[in-house]
This record gives structure tokens, sequence and C-alpha cells, in this order.
């Protein structure tokens, strides 16, 4: 139930309020707002720190999703919580503030449209979809798509999914 | 044969892309280097993980080596850090390792959900920041974890557990002030895991020039 939404960083400056708004709206359109969640901006030092331990990836990236549950089925969510104090629980998103500015600039994108899009992309992942074979992106991408079409009727922005094969 | 069973064995870990990575590496060392992400050294200066993984080393130095074979020190250390096929069947205080019973510790920056169970698998008492009384985001925090572990604690030793395994899953806040709660209430950790599962990334592909 409960959206966690920290800004853990200084180098963006991030509308919280207006982030936080838009990031309950696509929980409502995903269906997942009866389940913990939370969103943190980091910086750039965090999040290759992160990048390197536990993906041996060198460098910042925009997103890293670390989901808890593990779901054979992409989308379908266990229904038992676990008791009433305890809601289901789905994980943490990171998400490279600087970076994804940095993209932007050089794509020439508006930040917040991308922040939202990279959102639902890490959100999609706690649920269990992933993008490691083409099939399994197509699938995303559809998904997605979906999403971001209601979400972009609701609120004016111009959302498209991310798009990409493998790790 | 091997190479596949090894394989299998790290998607089951969640560590295949670092599988891949070292797909060169001979059977030995890659089995080393996957135990080898120490996730928790790394985000933590003051890691009480690798104090107990000393305690563990010195415990083992006691238990396990045989005083009549030498070691070469860098090949001993690498041994009791890690686990190999004989930690399972090696006595703690007469008990089997994998007898022991196990302490799992989620942590999101959500909740911090502490769960004990033997050695099998079967759940002997649950506690999460949620049941100790915090509510909402507070959930969280490092003091709401201590909390449950401190709770947790008591329960577990009404149950008899004194010594136990510790499997850490998550980066959330409450990761470090659980395990030293636990400690502090009188459990002796035997073993630190790292269960966190692989994250997911989602790098965008380059745009294309407009000519």
């Amino acid at each position: 139930m409960t959206l966690v939404l920290k800004n853990l960083q200084t180098c963006v400056k991030l509308n919280m309020q207006q982030i936080g708004k838009d990031t309950n709206i696509i929980r409502r359109l995903m269906e997942i707002d009866k389940v913990d969640v939370s969103v943190l901006f980091v910086s750039d030092y965090y999040i290759t720190k992160l990048n390197e331990s536990f993906r041996k990836a060198e460098g910042p990236t925009d997103v890293l999703a670390f989901p808890v549950l593990e779901i054979a089925e992409p989308g379908s969510l266990p229904s038992a919580s676990l008791n009433e104090e305890d809601n289901l629980g789905l994980g943490d998103i990171f998400l490279g503030t600087a970076y994804i500015q940095r993209q932007c600039e050089s794509h020439g994108d508006d930040f917040n449209t991308v922040v939202m899009a990279t959102i639902t992309h890490g959100f999609h992942h706690l649920i269990g979809y992933d993008h490691e074979t083409e099939r399994q992106q197509q699938l995303m991408v559809k998904i997605e798509g979906s999403i971001l079409e209601s979400f972009n009727k609701l609120t004016g922005y111009q959302c498209k999914p991310l798009t990409v094969v493998g790790h | 044969m091997l190479k596949s069973a090894l394989t299998t064995l790290c998607k089951l870990h969640g560590r295949h892309a670092l599988c891949q990575q070292l797909r060169d590496t001979s059977v030995v060392q890659r089995v080393q280097s996957i135990h080898a992400t120490s996730c928790l050294q790394v985000l933590d200066k003051d890691s009480p993980g690798k104090k107990s993984a000393k305690k563990l080393r010195e415990e083992e130095s006691e238990i396990a080596a045989p005083p009549d074979v030498d070691l070469p020190l860098q090949d001993f250390k690498m041994e009791s850090m890690f686990p190999s096929l004989e930690t399972h069947s090696m006595l703690i205080n007469g008990v089997r390792y994998d007898e022991l019973p196990i302490i799992h510790i989620k942590a999101t920056h959500n909740n911090t959900i502490i769960t004990v169970t033997n050695g099998k698998g079967d759940p002997i008492a649950m506690e999460s920041a949620g049941t100790v009384g915090f509510r909402n985001a507070r959930k969280g925090t490092n003091i709401a974890a201590q909390a449950a572990a401190i709770s947790l604690a008591e329960k577990a030793i009404k149950n008899g557990v004194e010594l136990a395994r510790i499997c850490v899953r998550g980066i959330g806040p409450g990761r470090l002030p659980a395990i030293k709660g636990l400690q502090m209430s009188g459990i002796t950790a035997v073993s630190i895991t790292d269960n966190t599962r692989l994250p997911f990334n989602g790098s965008r592909p380059k745009k294309q020039r407009r000519l």
C-alpha cells in the first residue's frame, strides 16, 4: 500500500510531489496499488556501486530493479498477503537520475517523460517481466505500451516504452 | 557435463550473467568467484559481516582443520571463507551444519521481514517491522529492523535456537541492523549469506541520428 519515494541525490532538481502523483497513477493502472513498492532517486556514484557489485557491469545505468518475489508467470501476483500489519512487498527500484538527464540531453527528450517511462519499466520488472529474449521483449513492450497509453491520456505526457533486447 | 551442471547451479543462484563472464576460467576458480560477490562488504563500510566471517574462520580452524595437514595460507583462507562440499557435514557444537536453523532476512526499503526456519526450511517464527508496531514508511527504517530482530530473537531462543545460519535478501536499510540485533540478543551467526536476486536493468538504445 505504501509507496516509498526518496530523493537521495542533489545533482538534479526534482519535483517530488509531481513525480509521486504520477507514480501513483501508474500504480493504479497496473493494479499494484495494494502492495508495497519503493522508488529511489540516487546519484551516479551510488548506482555505479550497485551495478558493479550486483551485476558485475561497469559504469552507471538508468534503472536497477531489485525484485523480492520470485514470479514464474509474468504479471501474476500471489494473492495471499502476509498478515494484517504487513502488505506484500514487491521490491526496490533505483534510478540513476544524472545518467537519465544526460541521456535526455543527448537525445533531446523531456526529462520528466523519460523518468515516468523508466519507473513504469522498473515496475514491470518487479512483477516478473523480463527482456532477455526477443519474445519476452515484445511482450514487455506491448504491456508497457498499453499502460503508458492510458497514462498519457490521463495526464497529457507523451511516454513511450523503453525498448532493448538483452541486458 | 560438470560445466552444464555448474551453469544450472549458477542460474539457480541468480548469477548467470556472472557465469557467462567467467566461462573461460577453470571450474574451481569459477565456483570461488561466484561466492565471492561480497555485496555486504561493498555497500557497508563498518560491516559486521567482515567481523563474523573472521570469527567463523577462527571457529572453523578450531573445529574443522585437522592439525597434521599444513595448508597454504591463501588456500586455507579461501576454503574457510566460502562453503565447500565438506561444509555440510561440518560439526558446530555437535550439530551438523546443514541441520542448523536458518534465519532469513528480507530487507526492502518498505519493510524488513525476518523468519526463523529449521534446517529443512519449515518456519518456526516470523517477525517483521510491521508486527512490532511501526507503520507505513517508518517500517523500512533501520531502527524498525533492529526492533524486529530483537523481538524475533526472543521467540527463537524460546524455541532453542542459539546457533544459526543467516541469509540476507534485498538491499534495504535494515539488512545490517537486523543482523546486529540478532547478535545483540544472543544468537550466534555461524554463516552469513547474501541471497539478493540479480537485479534487472533497463537501458535504452541509442537513438538513430536524423540526417
